[in-house]
């Protein structure tokens, strides 16, 4: 019989204490909703389960002035309520939570547990890539801050040291933004994603974009900025002028691999579609399928 | 800090300082126990409320949802709903929803309306449904199959169970249904009515008639036992140890620190087998337990007897075996290269089979046009939902006896002796009746260990394969390379073929000769062609084995022959169906084989019925494309055509011959005997029907008696068809027998000429004065007192001949059967999505026994074609689950329409052919065809996924 001992510490320093003390025998627990499949299905062994949602302060969820603060063991389905009203968070974040279908999952995953999986098929990595979003981290020496980018650094692999817990994230609102997220899945319930992509562009002069964020996912070890699209975009004018030359870039730059699901060609190939359409509509261009 | 918390497959039991006080309501009995809460809800309703209904088919992933039951009325897969969940709620079962004797109102519409097949779904969906018509009880199609889209079932295609939804919605609405629900479910005759027959009697009592099935009322209410339902007292758990490797040598096992385990009881090697090590029915290359050599990833080692799964899994971790790993072939090219491995001492070609006719040289000189093209075809799994699984005991007289649910009890039943170098009398399979066969139950499984395993302890055992187990260790559909060539006079007359084919053979034999055989023999598909040349090779991979699948050889070639013929319609510029009328089969048509065929020839009759669904099709699809607004998404219609030769291939097979025994009970009932194995497509109503109608007496008068070889005569494996047509004659002879001697007897007692006696109502009576008669049960009394047998016995013998290897000429079946199938699709030339709008299929199967069953046996063989063409891609090693293997689902299916020419077969039992292989063979060829219509891809690799069409699509 496969055993393990499960803590429920009271504060952050008891957890990051018991986290360092076991190092690799050690696992953090939020929702569960991944780590418990692992465990039942032998691919993680860990002798110590952490368990996070007993810690005050990090079920917060403030929604005051230009950003989002969100605790880390808060559940999605209190994101998704919080976005309610918002477009541009509606247009990105919520609609990677739609891509979750089932309630009971989305009560129970959290957003921490799903940053720091760092799974790369999550739905929600690339919309939130696109916003600029943060991560707090606090560990043995002290707090931290990064970009959500620099926290993930490739398949379920992320920048948390020794001991170390995400303990809020912080979604930036973008004033006048617009977004949009797209994803082609295996056609069947709960299908993984072969293709995502999300971004958001800020109206600027001229009929261009001031700001231009684009981030593809599911396509190769880890969520991938384009930095070409980015580039043509902004160069746009107008920028509508520029999409068929951004999505044709945009297949080229975001690292797809091929796997059981799909090849490396296909996902280029998709990358560019969904990367159209999605400009399309947040572009007004009314493409939106 | 809690010590001791635990998840997996087994959680402490009751006793351990985990567990607390559940309380809950089972069925409307309040349910008070003391368990851990993480324990899953299935296993405590299956292993201590004995609640079987509820299966376990996806290793709790929630993949499937054969495990459905309700909570407080909703649906929850129980696999993964821990204890602590229903606590203070109220669970509700199929075994809580209604009895045999009392059907719900959704389980009598589950099983008039043709929804119940197998039966191993059947439960998880009848309760969906409840919970989806208790918040809406008018859903439309779309709103149950979105409702109920999790649910997999892979016998009936699931239009039946959308009908059965709807229909049982009705009754508990209190419509009044007109003639009850079977004759609702039914509806109005399709097609045209069918011709008078010549037989025993000419107004039917049973056969052509929608009875009420009574394996489906058992299975409608959870009651069936499948073999994984079955417990006995002292039982033990056995699990097969497999190779990590796909070809390796054995050095050494060492099984000495399982045995010490404590909980184990028995771990057994291939030196442990006392008589033949051979678990094939056909071949005799693969070990039940491998001796010094594996030859594929999953082929079984060692087996462990124990106390429980878990003490079992334990002990296959301490078995140290010592191999030597040698280079793997993982395709038949590699393996026939020169130099390349042995996998089997006598090399890597595994048969070859020829097929000539004519001179191809010749045919292809007369040419106007010729069409070259090589095409592939994968793996498919067969996915029954319910794995392999059974238990096996000594039964009251000392008997080595196994319960499971197989395809072929009496060869399961040689196998085993064999290898226990028992006499054939001291080995009894008892089949449970499959959940879901298809061709892959017809080969052992679970039999052969779990007979070791009795014949050493002499304690009951049990082993139900894992769904991961089932994916890895058991047979697949064959993948075919095939080289073809064709040509045509520039009137659409077709001149020659040529064609070269490899199959890749995996590790063993299995029914490879059977399917080769067939292939070739299918290869010219239904039609006239002077001039043929097919050459095939069987060659052995270290890959899954290649087995028996529905179609058999004749779905791979179906693929390549159809999509020739569109290659070459379109050179000639000709409509494709014209020019397969131009050339198909008619009476009188002589195969490449040699054969005439006489009657039960209609494939012509069924292009004709497909027709108007065509051009209907072709003017839509031409409408559609005219919109500017379509865009990508392109429509397109394409068909194709099938056949399939009744029986299995060859002449040496036991499977040319079928026995029964019909026999008249002291209540004056009939009693049937048979071997023939009932999975779910019917085996049992139809001979019942057959014996019914034989008799002149209503079915519900014919009792059955099937898959004990205690009891039963061998009917041979129920494969390639053959059921109705082999277990249908000799049932019918041996009733037709009994009925004579009964005739007689009772001719003399009514003082008439025997044939003027008839039977009718439960009595023989003069056919002129019917107030003379004399009841069977009276009949049976004199009979017994007389001394006069009141048993009969029937078979049939089939007059195959058999077939050199070179060319194949002969008689290779009796007759076959026939279709068209015309595919409706919308590609999305973005993505390259395939969309199947509609199948529509015309199909000559011969005359109708059950039209209900014939039409779900229909539809689930097409979705089966559905899936192997747009996403059932089996990689061996890599698919493992329902997420790596993508079985059609209830939202994803098309509308089908079906048009069953219901035409008497003069060699068939009251002129009916079979009809279980035909419907996979023509959807991938019709599908590929309407996607070229839409897109001029010739699509040459089946599965077409998304992926190699925007391949495709690309290069053109």
């Amino acid at each position: 019989m496969y055993g393990f001992d499960y803590h429920a510490p009271q504060s952050l320093s008891e957890a990051t204490a018991l986290l360092a003390q076991h190092g690799a025998a050690a696992k953090p627990l939020a929702g569960g909703t991944d780590l418990i499949l692992h465990l039942k299905e032998r691919r993680l062994k860990p002798r110590h389960l952490v368990d996070l949602k007993r810690i005050p302060g990090l079920d917060h969820l403030t929604a005051e002035g230009s950003e989002l603060r969100v605790g880390a063991v808060v559940p999605l389905r209190a994101l998704e309520r919080a976005i309610a009203g918002d477009e541009l968070l509606q247009a990105t974040v919520g609609a990677g939570l739609r891509q979750m279908k089932s309630p009971t999952l989305r009560n129970r995953a959290t957003l921490g547990g799903v940053l720091a999986n760092a799974d790369v098929t999550a739905d929600l990595l690339p919309p939130l890539l696109a916003l600029g979003t943060t991560v707090a981290l606090h560990g043995p020496g002290g707090d931290r801050v990064l970009p959500l980018d620099e926290f993930l650094l490739g398949a379920s692999r992320t920048a948390l040291g020794a001991g170390e817990i995400l303990r809020e994230v912080t979604i930036p609102r973008v004033a006048g933004g617009r977004g949009f997220f797209q994803r082609l899945g295996l056609k069947r319930v709960g299908g993984p994603p072969l293709v995502i992509v999300a971004g958001v562009l800020v109206p600027g002069p001229e009929g261009g974009v001031a700001r231009a964020s684009l981030v593809a996912g599911a396509v190769g070890p880890r969520p991938a900025r384009l930095p070409q699209v980015e580039q043509i975009l902004l160069a746009a004018r107008p920028a509508v002028s520029g999409i068929e030359q951004a999505a044709a870039a945009g297949a080229g730059e975001a690292g797809a691999v091929s796997d059981l699901w799909a090849t490396k060609e296909y996902r280029q190939e998709i990358l560019e579609v969904l990367l159209r359409r999605g400009l399309q509509a947040a572009l007004g261009t009314g493409g939106d399928r | 800090m809690v010590r001791g918390a635990s998840v997996g497959q087994e959680p402490p039991a009751a006793e351990s300082a985990a567990a607390t006080r559940l309380t809950f309501v089972v069925n409307d009995r309040p349910v008070s126990v003391q368990a851990h809460p993480a324990r899953p809800l299935l296993d405590f309703l299956r292993d201590e409320l004995d609640l079987t209904g509820a299966k376990l088919a996806c290793d709790r992933r929630a993949e499937c949802w054969a495990c459905a039951v309700l909570v407080d009325g909703r649906v929850v897969a129980a696999c993964v709903t821990p204890l602590a969940q229903v606590a203070g709620k109220r669970v509700t079962t199929i075994e809580g929803l209604g009895s045999p004797d009392a059907l719900h109102p959704l389980q009598a519409a589950f099983v008039d309306a043709g929804a119940v097949q197998c039966g191993f779904c059947t439960p998880g969906m009848i309760l969906a449904a409840k919970a989806l018509l208790d918040q809406k009880s008018e859903p439309t199609r779309a709103e149950v199959a979105h409702a109920m889209r999790k649910h997999l079932c892979r016998c009936t295609g699931y239009v039946k169970i959308v009908d059965a939804v709807l229909l049982g919605a009705a009754a508990l609405r209190g419509e009044e249904i007109g003639g009850g629900l079977a004759a609702r479910a039914v509806g109005p005759a399709p097609g045209p009515r069918p011709a008078a027959v010549e037989g025993p009697v000419s107004v039917t009592t049973a056969v052509g008639r929608p009875v009420r099935s009574r394996d489906g009322v058992l299975r409608a209410t959870g009651r069936h036992r499948f073999g994984g339902d079955l417990r006995r007292a002292g039982m033990l758990h056995a699990k097969i140890l497999r190779s990590p490797h796909p070809h390796a040598e054995i050095l050494g096992i060492d099984v000495s620190a399982a045995r010490a385990l404590p909980g184990v009881f028995a771990v057994l090697t291939a030196a442990d087998i006392p008589g033949k090590n051979s678990a094939g029915f056909m071949g005799e290359d693969q070990p039940v337990l491998c001796a010094d050599k594996v030859r594929y990833v999953g082929d079984p080692v060692a087996v462990v007897a124990a106390t429980s799964e878990a003490v079992a899994e334990q002990a296959l971790a301490r078995i140290r075996v010592e191999y030597r790993p040698l280079e793997p072939l993982f395709n038949p090219f590699d393996a026939l290269r020169p130099g390349a491995p042995r996998i089997h001492s006598g090399g890597n070609l595994f048969a070859t089979r020829g097929l000539v006719r004519g001179n191809p040289a010749q045919g292809f000189r007369e040419a106007d046009v010729i069409v070259e093209q090589c095409y592939t075809t994968p793996y498919q799994e067969h996915a029954y939902l319910e794995p392999e699984a059974g238990l096996a005991y000594l039964d009251e007289e000392g008997r080595l006896t196994i319960a499971t649910g197989t395809q072929n009890p009496h060869d399961d039943q040689r196998v085993v002796a064999a290898l226990l170098g028992l006499p054939l009398d001291r080995v009894r399979i008892v089949n449970t009746e499959s959940g879901g066969g298809f061709g892959g139950k017809v080969d052992t499984s679970v039999q052969g260990v779990l007979g070791l395993l009795v014949h050493r302890l002499g304690r009951p055992v049990r082993l139900a394969y894992t769904r991961a187990e089932s994916f890895l260790a058991t047979t697949k559909r064959h993948p075919f390379y095939l080289h073809y060539r064709m040509g045509a006079t520039a009137d659409g007359r077709l001149t020659a073929l040529e064609a070269e084919i490899v199959v890749d053979k995996g590790a063993y034999a299995s029914t490879g000769w059977s399917v080769i055989f067939r292939g070739v023999i299918h290869g010219t598909g239904p039609y006239e062609i002077p001039h043929v040349r097919v050459h095939c090779r069987g060659v052995y991979t270290n890959q899954s084995i290649g087995g028996a699948l529905m179609g058999f050889g004749a779905t791979q070639v179906a693929f390549a022959v159809e999509s020739q013929l569109d290659l070459l319609a379109e050179r000639l510029g000709l409509d494709p169906l014209d020019f397969r009328l131009r050339n198909a089969f008619r009476p009188g048509s002589t195969t490449a084989t040699g054969q005439r065929l006489e009657g039960g020839v209609h494939i012509r009759e069924c292009l004709e019925a497909v027709r108007p669904h065509y051009i209907r099709a072709l003017v839509e699809a031409r409408h559609a494309r005219s919109l500017a607004s379509q865009g990508h998404l392109r429509r397109g219609v394409g068909l194709a055509c099938g056949w399939f030769g009744i029986g299995v291939s060859g002449f040496r097979h036991p499977g040319r011959r079928a026995d029964a025994a019909a026999e008249l009970t002291p209540e004056g009932r009939v009693r049937i005997y048979t071997g023939c194995a009932e999975m779910g497509q019917g085996s049992n109503t139809a001979l019942a029907q057959i014996a019914a109608e034989a008799f002149g007496l209503p079915y519900e008068a014919v009792e059955l008696v099937t898959g004990d070889t205690a009891q039963v005569p061998d009917a041979g494996a129920t494969v390639a068809s053959r059921g109705t047509y082999f277990s249908g004659h000799a049932v019918l002879q041996a009733c037709e027998r009994l009925r004579e001697r009964l005739a007689s007897r009772a001719g003399r007692l009514l003082e008439e000429d025997p044939g003027q006696v008839i039977c009718e109502a439960g009595a023989f009576r003069s056919r002129l004065d019917p107030g003379q008669r004399v009841p069977l049960r009276e009949l049976a009394a004199i009979c017994r007192a007389e001394g006069i047998g009141l048993r009969a016995e029937g078979s049939l013998t089939s007059r195959v001949t058999d077939l050199d290897e070179e060319t194949s000429q002969g008689i290779p079946y009796e007759t076959y059967n026939y279709d068209t199938q015309l595919a409706e699709v919308e590609v999305n030339t973005e993505t390259g999505d395939i969309r199947v709008l509609r199948l529509t299929a015309a199909f000559d199967a011969g005359r109708t026994i059950h039209p209900v069953k014939i039409a779900g046996q229909y539809e689930g063989g097409m979705t089966f074609g559905l899936g192997y063409a747009l996403r059932e891609g089996f990689e061996p090693g890599r698919t493992f689950s329902f997420t790596d293997y993508r079985l059609t689902r209830m939202d994803q299916m098309p509308e089908i329409v079906l048009i069953n020419l219901d035409r008497p077969d003069p060699a068939g039992p009251f002129g009916a052919k079979g009809v279980g292989n035909l419907p996979a063979n023509a959807t991938a060829p019709a599908i590929a065809a309407a996607v070229r219509h839409a897109t001029g891809v010739h699509l040459t690799a089946v599965p077409f996924t998304p992926d190699s069409l925007r391949r495709a699509l690309v290069q053109i």
